[in-house]
């Protein structure tokens, strides 16, 4: 808090400097679809491709996009076989597609795969090129995209209000990363029906990776007063709607707003970056392959715990989102933060409980299928920490981290058991 | 509060902060731009506004033209000028500096070097505009209106209204942040509040409600310290000395409490674009058609009593989305605080408590009231007479007559006197 010579204490966080963009249309609702068309006609395109993958089509969900647009539009082709981890050769050959069909826009229909393999395929057929790796990097795209709509299947990983796509080149064993604000979607469509058939522990974990999106934007370095209104306004739909949801997964209401959630703390940690959760989650899910959002959901108390006595304060005012104003006010300010932690816990003990156990509350817990060995064991964990280490968002965090903080975040969150803050090396 | 049917775009970026400026080389080259015109007025080249801007662009390799004769009176025949410079010099981008009178016609100026379909005459209106125009950037300096980063634009009598006219860009940098008079910096401040307020508790979005309650905080929190140094020297009302920008003499911290007001008012264009129906920004314009008060000030007057109007039902979700607003007026501990069947009376109470202090501290400038503020029971007849019978107020605009007169004279609605409403 700093003093105010109008005699009102501060209560925003401003740094000196920040910047935020989210120019993406947003439009969320029960029929948010059938704008689809009509955005298009707006945006002067005429006949769109389809991009999405096989689990996406399976279920039933291209369908209903393309009932929502049928006979209003000319529509291109499906092409539904984005692979979950997007690659060089698919973004090429579907490019190929796209002017093959001489379509003129692009609607993603899926998670961050989809939309960072749509984006590429814009990349190319906006520019003429078939060279992908001539764009990479940041801001080497000088010109708008052809017109493109996000529909994403998730509500969770906020991929369609990110400027970012990365792609792999699995022959070279790289991966390539392309920043711009002309990847910016020009619409992302909300619809209650993409998530409507997600399974219980799907909406789980989504869920948790959104509310680890707006927390680690609220706590960590490159907060900024717009990415912190995001993010409370994120928190605050999700505590109240995931357990119900979980619950009862035909609550239409829940569902809109846990995917509005999800694209509100989209569009917060990609303003702000986030911090330690993720630069561990990556390395788990590089590593073990852990599922992002299980990763999420697993490290974030660790991550407040571990950050806690450089940003107590941040974490405290998180309890009003993620508890209500009773809570907040009758807990004393210096038992706010522990009492988030331990929200967050119950939230994961919770969905633990509400999944029949497949929404996992530690490492150990993460089977590979059938009863199997944990797909994540001890003797990995060296080698998480390690990869851990290069993984960019770590220098958003609050407090510093070596190869032996990680371990210690690590073996915690591995067995389950409530970080050891006495060990903690500070400062 | 559920989202429901909710749709929001803002399409600017928003730059804020120390050296903001110095980003500016980088921006423009990432939209490919590598010759800019920048658009503004004398009084801020005058003031040097224009210097920073060169030196954030030395060993940049890029070349800036800047035309500074751009004011208030400037016109369609302006744009054609200029628009006939860009092309002949071969200028690939605009940017506006300054206040209402740079972003009105840089934004016209873009239009009418974009779109090849259409003379300006035919594109004025709303929603004519069908497609992206050419990059433009906004940079505020000194005050402005509060609404130079909606989607609309004003030259003449021409008003084109789009979101394709937001800019792409908004640089906000506290070096280019001055104030000359009480009236025209509460002006700007009091209609990005006007507009945070009424947007946050009107809508559902939640899009909407994050811009809203940031821009009401920083209004809060930083327009008694931004008014300050004016009161103290001694004319509220009047111009004071002339100082270059970044060298006022006042103290440090004033010109960011300005950046902040600055970006209040960023964030009240772009809430305004999605939220057009908002009565307060309405009325307030209206009214100042007919009066020479400033129109963010009639906002300010105008909008506990709006609050009133929308909280007079006493439905539980109006009453919560009004008692909703104390937590960005007032911050989280005092919203927790107070007890849930107090806030929608504190809310409005804190706006009133604001504009009382401003009225006393400015010595009359800040009005409290439409009764202050010199409009006649004669003015309010004729906005009564043009306001269109079948919106918002139901028939006769009975209950904006009630709303009127209650702002007239500084009265709290409540219920029980016999009033009628919509």
């Amino acid at each position: 808090m700093q003093a105010n010579p109008s005699n009102r204490e501060k209560i925003m966080y401003l740094p000196d400097y920040y910047e935020f963009c989210c120019a993406v249309k947003t439009i969320a609702g029960h029929k948010a679809l059938e704008e689809i068309p009509a955005l298009l006609s707006t945006m002067g395109a005429l006949k769109p491709m389809i991009i999405t993958d096989r689990g996406v089509s399976g279920a039933g969900l291209v369908d209903t996009v393309v009932g929502a647009m049928a006979g209003k539009i000319a529509l291109g082709p499906v092409a539904d076989d984005v692979p979950p981890d997007s690659d060089l050769k698919v973004v090429t050959r579907l490019a190929s597609v796209f002017r093959e069909h001489r379509c003129d826009s692009i609607v993603a229909i899926g998670g961050g795969s989809v939309l960072d393999t749509a984006k590429a395929i814009n990349i190319l057929v906006s520019h003429g090129s078939d060279d992908l790796m001539a764009f990479t990097g940041a801001n080497a795209l000088k010109k708008r995209l052809n017109p493109m709509i996000a529909v994403p299947t998730t509500a969770g990983t906020g991929s369609e209000v990110t400027i970012v796509s990365v792609i792999a080149d699995h022959e070279k064993r790289r991966k390539m990363l392309f920043t711009s604000p002309f990847l910016l979607p020009d619409a992302a469509i909300i619809d209650t029906r993409m998530t409507l058939t997600l399974p219980p522990h799907i909406t789980a974990s989504t869920g948790m990776d959104a509310v680890s999106h707006a927390v680690e934007a609220y706590t960590c370095l490159a907060k900024n007063p717009l990415s912190d209104a995001h993010a409370f306004e994120a928190i605050e739909l999700i505590s109240t709607h995931l357990l119900k949801t979980v619950k009862n997964p035909q609550d239409r209401e829940g569902r809109l707003a846990l995917a509005t959630a999800a694209t509100l703390a989209g569009i917060a940690f990609s303003n702000s970056m986030v911090g330690m959760v993720h630069t561990l989650g990556h390395s788990v899910g590089s590593v073990c392959h852990v599922p992002h959002g299980t990763c999420m959901a697993i490290l974030l108390p660790y991550g407040l715990e571990y950050n806690m006595h450089r940003v107590e304060d941040r974490i405290a005012e998180l309890l009003f989102p993620l508890a209500g104003d009773r809570v907040y006010a009758s807990t004393p300010p210096r038992e706010r933060a522990k009492a988030v932690i331990a929200l967050i816990r119950r939230m994961n003990q919770d969905l633990f409980d509400l999944t029949g156990g497949r929404h996992c509350t530690a490492f150990k817990q993460v089977l590979n299928g059938q009863g199997r060995p944990a797909v994540c064991g001890l003797p990995d964990l060296e080698a998480i920490a390690q990869t851990a280490l290069g993984d960019g968002s770590i220098f958003y965090s609050p407090e510093d981290l070596d190869f032996d903080d990680c371990m210690l975040v690590l073996e915690a969150a591995w067995d389950g058991t409530p970080l050891d803050r006495s060990k903690i090396k500070k400062g | 509060m559920n989202p429901l049917n909710t749709r929001f775009l803002c399409r600017s970026m928003t730059s804020c902060g120390k050296h903001a400026l110095e980003h500016l080389p980088l921006e423009l080259t990432a939209v490919g731009a590598k010759k800019p015109l920048v658009v503004t007025n004398r009084s801020i080249s005058a003031l040097k506004g224009t210097t920073h801007l060169i030196n954030a662009f030395k060993e940049s390799g890029i070349t800036v033209g800047i035309v500074d004769s751009v004011n208030s009176s400037s016109g369609i025949d302006t744009v054609k000028e200029l628009a006939l410079l860009y092309q002949d010099k071969g200028f690939d981008a605009i940017i506006a500096l300054g206040g209402s009178s740079p972003a009105n016609l840089s934004k016209v100026l873009n239009l009418a070097l974009s779109q090849t379909h259409g003379n300006l005459k035919t594109l004025a209106g709303r929603n004519k505009i069908n497609r992206p125009l050419n990059s433009m950037f906004y940079i505020p300096a000194g005050t402005g209106s509060g609404f130079e980063t909606a989607g609309e634009a004003l030259v003449e009598t021409l008003e084109f209204s789009s979101m394709f006219l937001m800019p792409d860009k908004v640089i906000i940098d506290p070096r280019l942040m001055a104030a000359d008079s009480v009236s025209a910096l509460a002006a700007q401040a009091m209609a990005s509040l006007a507009c945070c307020v009424e947007a946050h508790y009107t809508t559902k979005d939640p899009l909407v409600r994050a811009y809203a309650s940031t821009g009401i905080t920083l209004v809060m929190e930083n327009i008694k310290p931004a008014l300050k140094p004016l009161f103290a020297g001694g004319k509220p009302g009047g111009f004071f000395s002339r100082l270059p920008y970044g060298k006022s003499g006042r103290k440090p911290g004033h010109q960011n409490e300005l950046a902040a007001l600055a970006t209040a008012a960023a964030f009240s264009g772009y809430i305004w674009s999605n939220c057009p129906e908002l009565i307060t920004v309405r009325l307030g314009r209206t009214l100042g058609r007919f009066c020479s008060t400033l129109p963010g000030l009639l906002m300010g007057a105008l909008l506990p009593t709006v609050i009133d109007y929308f909280a007079i039902k006493r439905s539980p979700a109006r009453s919560d989305a009004v008692g909703r607003l104390l937590l960005p007026l007032a911050g989280v501990d005092i919203f927790c605080a107070t007890p849930e069947g107090q806030r929608s009376d504190l809310a409005p109470a804190l706006i009133r408590q604001l504009t009382n202090r401003l009225f006393l501290d400015s010595r009359g400038v800040v009005p409290r009231t439409l009764g202050d503020a010199d409009i006649s029971f004669g003015t309010l007849e004729k906005l009564l007479a043009q306001w269109s019978p079948k919106e918002d107020f139901g028939p006769g605009n009975e209950a904006l007559r009630i709303i009127l007169e209650h702002a007239h004279a500084g009265e709290p609605v409540k219920q029980g006197e016999n009033h009628v409403f919509a």
